[in-house]
């Protein structure tokens, strides 16, 4: 028996040890061997009863000396996890045995939750020294080794690793013991454990919260205070976590948790006990978002759900670290070992003054996590956030930083786009609803998104589904032009059109040189608006706004369209019909639009417009020159009674036609006494303004007229249709419908349809001739009873009927469209025969060039072949090999 | 004001309420008067000429030349002794052009200003 | 110098009166440029009423990109010996146009006693009896009836000048030597 076998392994088997044997020497180890089998069940099962221990440590040395130390050991060993199941696991697992049933946990009231921890912190105890003892018990074996080793006086370098060897390999059995017996719900129990605590301590933590952040105030004010303590925190700000890192040092409660994490660590429960608490703090964390969050999206909860985990989860988890790490350093039992199940970075650097890397870690964990959960959140509401904008701004800024943190915007344009389309964009909405939420969108979004990239996905069904409406542009050029915008509800206008908003934006933002790109090549950046392609992933978002495009709102809406032709023209459309119903010559709110055009689509496109508005002044102007020059002239004497009624009665809005949009001219014939007065009117036009006349359009313009009865006074703006109707019953009471149709000179069911102005007034009263279908009216002349205007006595002003049964007095964009294809047709018939075949793109192209009169050509390369097809199809053109051709 | 317009026909006080039958027989009964109005009408205006088109520029006349950005006072017709209307720098560039005599371009006659 | 004074009519009173070259020069340019504007305008709106106006057998359009520049068509016109042939014209236009007639020729040959070999026509109202009143409808209209209607007279091709008194043999010549474009 030579040592140096000892020292190489004992394991290694030596049959010429064998041979060595004697009865005697067998008869001595079978002794020895029954001996410490008897020692070892006593000591493990002594119950801290160390009286055997001399004889144990006697019975290893003397195996040992027969080179069986590594049997002892493994006796041992297995004696120990023998004993560990009986005594320690099976017997802590019962203690869960109640909380098998998850509902139990999830009833989540108080009691239970006492509960809970009083049986976790009880096993755990129980468990706890049943190990300690076990692991006395393994040093007792240590030491007995060590003695016998340090005797033989070599091998002294390994025995010290063998020794710590031994209790890694005792810890592995422990956990692998745990483990294999875990019952599966303990990991809840753990979850349901820590939450409580959390819970427990965020309240607790609220109130220290709110101290802190009048501490934190306090500090703002003393700003070398403040420096000394960013000096302190280093580059991680979370000062004041330091205060409360002490606060929490001693709180019993974290005291409690560190406990409990430091025994179930020590356990191998390493990371089932890190998963536990963070997810614990992670639903902490989402319930807290949730909670601030909420529905109110008029005020940013970022930097409080920060602060929060400033206050709350990365406290508790600076404290925990650093008990854990106290405990370490007071060298704990487990101290020198770290357990290869530890995956916890150590917090060695804690108490200098920067923060573990452990705690950075988290706090990038909770951050994210944070940013996503509120992301989420706000994603899920983006649809009422953008109805709510611009008060909902903070919530756009909120969700800004999130998606600048998660980079998750593709989330954003996914769900959007699907609650656009289940909510705004159906039937019910109207298109002035939709309108003003494409523009709250572009708005909210560009902040978030300033390159407009997100936008451009987000916008297109919007556009689409509104390129199907027919009043789409109609309500787009209100919208841009009118005060009221059709917007009642929105809080952001005040009587502000769009148009005017968009301009003080401009202002505001640029005040580097112009970028005018709208006025003076809007086709070419319409065209790159079709080539779009998205942008580099790694462009920078700052610089884009400024180098490459920005979000152009008016070029967002003017895409709905198509064409800022098409918008002009309808605006133009409108302008007329307001200016035409316009009795004061007031156009400062037309003007001002007008320049806010010209800037956006350059002025030669407005220059129509800009005629409109000069007929405008100009008639006012000759309308005052007119009265003038009546004054002038002296009037017969004879006269005077005549003229009571004057000319001073009659103003004009004098146009030139060629500049307006086609007006419906309709005959009327005006009383005689009123014709007589436009006659003498447009004799003085002539007069004034030789050798240029007037053509009166009698059915347009705009009537004030006050009837007197005999017992009250009306007022009523009327159109000149009706006001001749009424006037037609001054002399006669009572019209038949034919009658009275052929002396105001238009058509019976005309005059029928207009008369009703009146009858709803209860002026006129119809009834039904007896002999024929033809209808009566009758001067209705006393009221009283009626009580619909009994009230009127006095004045009333009644507004305009005139867009009672939709009747407009300027033609409509759609009337339009048709002439638009006339035009076209015959161009193409005629560069069709001077050239014989042309490709599509060719004839689009030379109609671009070309037809750029009234009406130009303003269609995309799609439409164009769909009205070929057309005239192919009508036989009028044939396409061979992608050539058109005329049909000969 | 007003007065002059039913000066015949209106019949201050006319009114008797109890005999509702005469309304529609004849106009004895039921009366108003027109007390006051304004009547703000829409006109054209026009140069008045025989066609349509200035021969030179082929832009209406009711419109203006093609240098001009207004129509009416500030791009006004002219008439040549031969009664054919021009915008009046149209014709300037004309008779400009021609030398040394400038003929009307619808007619051939020479060209004078109708004085 | 005559034909610059010519270019620059309307506007150059002030400038005639004290000329140093290049002042005039540069109100030369200026001119143009402003003038350029109203010819568009002027032919643009041709171009719209030619469209619009329905003629049969006269047809033009600007080429490719150049609005200066026209293709016409002309058909023969039923009765005379040009019935149902089709001739191409160009039509160019200076940029002092209407104060000037266009530039008008054949661009397919054309069996005239007023067209040369080279399709130069000669007709008086593209010379010396142009007037602003005409445009390109009036042009083409007046091209297809002096079709039919020569005047032999003073004739560019002489042999067609006497051909033309025998119709039957005259039809015989142009539908031999009539190319149509592809």
């Amino acid at each position: 028996m030579e040592a140096v076998d000892d020292s190489e392994s004992s394991q290694m088997c030596n049959l010429a040890v064998l041979d060595s044997l004697n009865e005697d020497l067998i008869g001595e180890i079978d002794d020895s061997w029954n001996g410490f089998c008897l020692s070892t069940e006593a000591l493990l099962k002594g119950n801290g009863d160390l009286s055997f221990a001399s004889d144990f440590v006697k019975q290893v040395q003397n195996l040992c000396s027969r080179g069986l130390d590594s049997l002892v050991i493994e006796h041992f060993l297995g004696s120990l996890e023998e004993t560990f199941e009986k005594n320690g696991a099976s017997r802590f697992w019962r203690h869960f045995d109640a909380y098998g049933d998850l509902a139990v946990l999830e009833m989540n009231d108080q009691d239970q939750q006492d509960e809970i921890q009083q049986v976790l912190h009880n096993a755990l105890e129980e468990i706890s020294s049943e190990k300690q003892y076990q692991e006395k018990c393994l040093s007792l074996l240590v030491h007995a080794l060590q003695t016998y080793r340090e005797n033989k006086s070599d091998g002294q370098i390994s025995s010290d690793a063998k020794c710590n060897l031994l209790f890694s390999k005792y810890h592995l059995t422990l956990s692998s013991v745990l483990m294999t017996s875990l019952p599966r719900h303990f990991p809840d129990v753990l979850h349901w454990y820590f939450k409580g605590r959390l819970e427990e301590l965020s309240t607790i933590m609220a109130t220290g919260y709110e101290d802190d952040s009048a501490l934190q105030a306090e500090d703002e004010m003393d700003l070398d205070e403040k420096s000394k303590l960013s000096c302190r925190t280093g580059k991680m700000d979370i000062d004041g976590s330091h205060l409360h890192g002490i606060f929490l040092g001693n709180n019993k409660l974290v005291k409690n948790i560190g406990m409990l994490v430091r025994d179930l660590r020590n356990l191998g429960f390493t990371s089932m006990a890190e998963d536990a608490y963070a997810s614990a703090i992670f639903f902490l964390l989402k319930t807290k978002v949730h909670e601030l969050a909420g529905d109110d999206y008029r005020s940013s909860v970022l930097e409080s759900i920060k602060r929060w985990i400033q206050a709350v989860p990365l406290q508790f988890l600076h404290a925990l670290l650093a008990y854990l790490g106290d405990s370490k350093s007071n060298g704990s039992p487990s101290s020198g070992l770290k357990s290869p199940l530890a995956s916890y970075p150590s917090s060695d650097y804690y108490g200098t003054g920067t923060p573990s890397e452990g705690l950075v870690r988290w706090q990038l964990r909770l951050e994210y996590f944070a940013y996503e959960t509120l992301q989420d959140l706000r994603i899920a509401k983006l649809f009422e956030i953008i109805v709510d904008y611009p008060d909902s701004s903070p919530a756009i800024e909120d969700l800004k930083q999130c998606l600048e943190y998660t980079g998750q915007h593709s989330k954003l344009v996914d769900s959007f786009i699907s609650s656009l389309r289940y909510r705004l964009l159906t039937a019910g909405a109207s298109t002035n609803d939709i309108l003003h939420q494409y523009v709250s969108t572009i708005k909210a979004l560009r902040s978030i998104d300033p390159a407009g990239v997100f936008l451009e996905a987000v916008g297109e069904p919007i556009r689409e589904y509104l390129r199907g409406r027919k009043d789409t542009i109609k309500c787009i050029v209100t919208m841009l032009t009118d005060g009221a915008g059709g917007n009642p509800s929105g809080p952001g206008s005040t009587g502000d059109s769009l148009l005017e908003e968009l301009n003080r934006d401009e202002e505001n933002q640029e005040n580097f040189g112009l970028d005018d790109d709208v006025n003076t090549d809007d086709k070419q950046a319409w065209i790159n608006a079709q080539s779009w392609e998205p942008d580099p992933l790694e462009a920078d978002p700052l610089k884009g706004s400024r180098y490459r495009r920005k979000v152009d709102i008016l070029g967002m809406i003017v895409g709905i369209i198509g064409s800022k032709d098409q918008l002009i023209n309808e605006y133009r459309v409108m302008l007329a019909e307001k200016l035409l119903n316009k009795s004061d010559y007031d156009i400062d709110s037309e003007i001002r639009t007008l320049e806010l055009l010209k800037i956006h689509f350059g002025e030669s496109s407005m220059q129509k417009c800009e005629i409109m508005l000069n007929d405008l002044i100009d008639s006012k102007r000759t309308n005052t020159n007119i009265k003038a020059s009546i004054k002038q002239q002296p009037q017969p004497a004879a006269d005077l009674r005549e003229h009571e009624m004057s000319l001073d009665n009659i103003n004009a809005t004098i146009i030139s036609t060629n500049f307006w949009p086609p007006i419906q001219d309709e005959a009327l014939n005006v009383p005689g006494p009123v014709d007589q007065l436009l006659s003498d009117y447009a004799k003085r036009f002539h007069e004034v303004k030789t050798p240029r006349k007037l053509l009166w359009k009698k059915n347009l313009g705009t009537v004030k007229l006050e009837l007197e009865f005999e017992d009250r006074v009306l007022q009523f703006t009327v159109t000149p249709l009706q006001a001749s109707i009424i006037m037609q019953f001054q002399d006669k009471t009572s019209w038949t419908s034919k009658n009275l149709a052929s002396a105001v000179g238009v058509p019976v069911d005309v005059l029928n349809r207009r008369i009703n102005f009146w009858i709803s007034k209860g002026i006129l009263a119809e009834s039904i001739e007896a002999d024929s279908s033809d209808h009566k009216f009758t001067l209705v002349e006393a009221l009283v009873d009626s009580g619909k205007t009994a009230a009127n006595v006095g004045s009333c002003e009644e507004l305009l009927g005139v867009d009672e049964d939709g009747e407009r007095s300027v033609a409509s964009v759609e009337d339009q469209l048709h002439k638009e294809m006339t035009v076209y047709e015959k161009f193409i018939t005629g560069m069709l025969t001077n050239f014989g075949s042309m490709a599509l793109d060719r004839i689009h192209n030379t109609l671009k060039m070309f037809c750029i009169g009234d009406p130009s050509y303003d269609k995309s390369l799609q439409q164009l072949q769909s009205f070929l097809s057309g005239l192919v199809t009508e036989e009028k053109l044939e396409l061979r090999e992608g050539m058109y051709f005329l049909k000969k | 004001m007003g007065n002059q317009l039913g000066g015949d026909f209106l019949v201050a006080g006319g009114s008797e309420r109890t005999e509702r039958e005469s309304f529609g027989i004849c106009n004895l009964g039921t009366r108003y008067e027109s007390q006051d109005f304004t009547w703000h009408a829409v006109a054209s205006w026009t140069w008045d000429a025989q066609d349509e088109t200035c021969g030179i520029c082929r832009m209406a006349f009711d419109g203006c030349c093609p240098d001009c950005k207004l129509p009416g006072d500030d791009c006004p017709l002219i008439w040549g002794a031969c009664n054919h209307a021009f915008h009046l720098h149209c014709i300037l560039k004309w008779v400009n052009s021609q030398t040394p005599q400038a003929h009307c371009p619808m007619c051939r006659r020479e060209w004078q200003f109708k004085g | 110098m005559a034909t610059v004074n010519n270019r620059h009519h309307p506007n150059t009173h002030a400038a005639a009166a004290d000329p140093p070259v290049t002042a005039v020069k540069q109100s030369v340019s200026a001119v143009k440029t402003a003038d350029t504007q109203s010819v568009l305008k002027r032919l643009q709106s041709e171009l719209m009423a030619l469209m619009m106006s329905g003629d049969s057998g006269i047809s033009a359009f600007p080429e490719e990109d150049n609005i200066f520049c026209w293709k016409g068509t002309i058909t023969g016109s039923r009765d005379t010996v040009f019935e149902g042939t089709e001739y191409k014209l160009s039509l160019s236009f200076p940029s002092d146009y209407p104060f000037k007639a266009p530039k008008v020729k054949f661009e397919t040959s054309c069996f005239h006693p007023n067209v040369d070999l080279y399709g130069n026509i000669c007709l008086d109202i593209l010379q010396d009896k142009w007037s602003s009143a005409y445009d390109v409808r009036t042009i083409l209209l007046s091209i297809q009836s002096l079709l039919g209607e020569p005047n032999t007279s003073s004739p560019l091709n002489t042999q067609a000048a006497a051909l033309w008194g025998n119709q039957e043999e005259y039809r015989k010549m142009v539908e031999k030597l009539y190319k149509p474009s592809a």
